[in-house]
């Protein structure tokens, strides 16, 4: 169970991007946190990882707790191999001048025991299309194969906890419907943990057992599905629906009232 | 034709110990972005060990692979100590810092080694032949026997060892080899023991068959148009621009400095090649090309 409490962030020592944000991540579930751009998502999955400081971060207040143990002050390659946290960032985390094969082999290299083969079988069987490629340069693959050789290269690490940043971004809607399949496939098949980060919330909601809404450097809202699925707010602003669309004037300045108590 | 056979022959042979200490360079700045400004002196400080491990009157088979360890482990040293506490600073500074780091081993090699030169005396078979005419005189021809087999050596590394491919992964992205638990500055460091013991072979080919002195560092400046026409990120390109213009070299000594009466031409020409090649691809022959989806 990784714990966050009262997180404080800023970057280059002036600018504040989390104000104090608690996060409680369950073993062997799929939580998500939805949140419009600049809301401090990343940032969060940044401190949970340890790199925040190559971004010139620096955490102000509060704790990342896994099981108990301090993250905020360790090495982020410590936080990978001892406590199979790792982070899939937005990015992707695949080396574009690498083929397939040399990328999982790579993502693998952390590891002390020699069981490569048989995850790399796992890859392939979660992800068939990557099969056919494995000596292509992964930098010329689609943006959606690069997806899955991302989210692959993070299995051969055997994870605990998996921070998803974004996995569907770019992606065709069939894309994405396969991608939570595979992500809901992943936590039940191999027990990992998964953090998803979506601005797909519809999407995300589906495969999660809990979730969060940032705005703003806070967590505004949480709940568990059923909870966040029933609430007002989030279907308008994030599942889309449109509520009583006639009367316009009226439900704009609501809506208005709606939002800012939400940052306030 | 003798004359031409000779003029491309040792071209080459030339071209590929300018190979070796390009690749020196190209290694760091790819995995970095660094430009390695003391490259000559490690290619001297690699030429020193091995002339110290001979004057202890070891065998070749020992001091070969003593004088390679003490200059990779020379080179992570230094890596370590100063480099390695830059990571994450602009490379231009680390780059600023590698010249200081070329003045300090300068002064510490007039201290420790003298200011006299020393001999190097590779004591291999006599391997001078004759090709009809033209003939290629033994060190010259063990040089590039050095050189080919350390470079081949190096590009199987990179391409099929775990440790390569890992280096080829960090020098991708550091980020992205981080967040997945590999040790990113163990690896940076491992990168300059390597670079540091294509210098070491460097400087041993420069020095085979004369001597090596404290100022021969300036070898490393022979190096700096081979990187730039082969493109900063490319080890074979570095080969190849290595091969170009110890080829440029030999036939200006050849046929343009006579013809010319310009003799010391010789040190120009590879500038005035790269001006032209680097008009016409501004990323060098075989700059990395950007992988980009569009």
């Amino acid at each position: 169970m990784i714990e966050v409490e009262g997180l404080r962030v800023v970057y280059k020592d002036v600018i504040s991007v989390l104000h104090g944000v608690s996060v409680n991540l369950e073993d062997g579930q799929i939580t998500t946190l939805l949140g419009a751009n600049g809301a401090g998502k990343t940032t969060l999955l940044r401190t949970l990882s340890g790199i925040l400081q190559i971004y010139d971060g620096k955490v102000l207040e509060g704790s990342v707790k896994i099981d108990g143990v301090e993250l905020t002050r360790l090495n982020p390659v410590v936080i990978t191999r001892r406590f199979g946290i790792v982070f899939v960032v937005e990015e992707r985390t695949v080396f574009p001048q690498l083929t397939v094969m040399e990328n999982l082999r790579c993502a693998a290299s952390s590891r002390r025991d020699r069981d490569v083969a048989r995850d790399t079988a796992r890859v392939f069987e979660l992800f068939p299309a990557l099969g056919y490629k494995t000596a292509c340069k992964s930098g010329y693959m689609s943006g959606g194969e690069q997806q899955m050789l991302s989210i692959g290269n993070a299995l051969m690490t055997r994870p605990k906890t998996l921070l998803l940043d974004e996995p569907s971004l770019g992606l065709a809607p069939i894309l994405v419907k396969e991608m939570f399949k595979v992500i809901t496939r992943i936590n039940v098949e191999s027990k990992i943990s998964i953090f998803l980060i979506e601005q797909n919330a519809a999407a995300a909601m589906k495969v999660a057992q809990k979730g969060y809404v940032m705005e703003n450097g806070r967590v505004v809202l949480e709940g568990t599905r059923e909870e966040l699925e029933s609430n007002e707010d989030i279907k308008e602003f994030y599942l889309g629906a449109d509520g009583e669309g006639q009367k316009k004037d009226y439900r704009q300045s609501k809506r208005y009232k709606r939002r800012k108590r939400w940052l306030g | 034709m003798d004359y031409l056979v000779q003029v491309i022959g040792s071209g080459i042979l030339q071209g590929l110990v300018y190979a070796l200490i390009a690749v020196s360079l190209v290694i760091i700045y790819k995995s970095s972005e660094v430009f390695n400004f003391s490259i000559g002196e490690f290619c001297t400080v690699g030429a020193v060990f091995f002339f110290l491990l001979q004057s202890l009157g070891l065998p070749l088979w020992l001091i070969i692979p003593g004088f390679l360890l003490m200059s990779a482990l020379f080179a992570g040293l230094i890596q370590k100590l100063v480099i390695d506490r830059l990571i994450g600073r602009d490379p231009l500074s680390i780059t600023l810092v590698t010249i200081g780091i070329s003045t300090v081993l300068i002064g510490l090699l007039l201290v420790f080694f003298g200011e006299n030169p020393e001999i190097i005396d590779l004591t291999l078979p006599d391997v001078t032949f004759d090709l009809g005419g033209a003939l290629f005189i033994s060190t010259q021809v063990w040089n590039g026997i050095i050189a080919s087999v350390a470079l081949i050596g190096l590009l199987l590394f990179y391409k099929f060892t775990t440790m390569g491919i890992l280096m080829r992964a960090t020098a991708d992205s550091q980020i992205k080899s981080i967040v997945l638990g590999i040790n990113a500055r163990w690896i940076l460091t491992l990168t300059w023991a390597i670079s540091g013991m294509m210098a070491a072979l460097g400087g041993l080919a420069v020095s085979n068959g004369s001597a090596v002195s404290y100022d021969m560092g300036i070898v490393g400046m022979a190096a700096i148009p081979v990187v730039l026409l082969g493109g900063l990120e490319s080890i074979p390109g570095a080969i190849l621009g290595g091969v170009i213009i110890g080829l440029v070299e030999t036939t200006t000594i050849f046929y343009l400095e006579p013809w010319l009466d310009l003799p010391g031409f010789q040190a120009i020409t590879p500038y005035i090649v790269l001006l032209i090649v680097l008009m016409i691809r501004p990323q060098g022959l075989f700059g990395q090309e950007m992988i980009e989806r569009v």
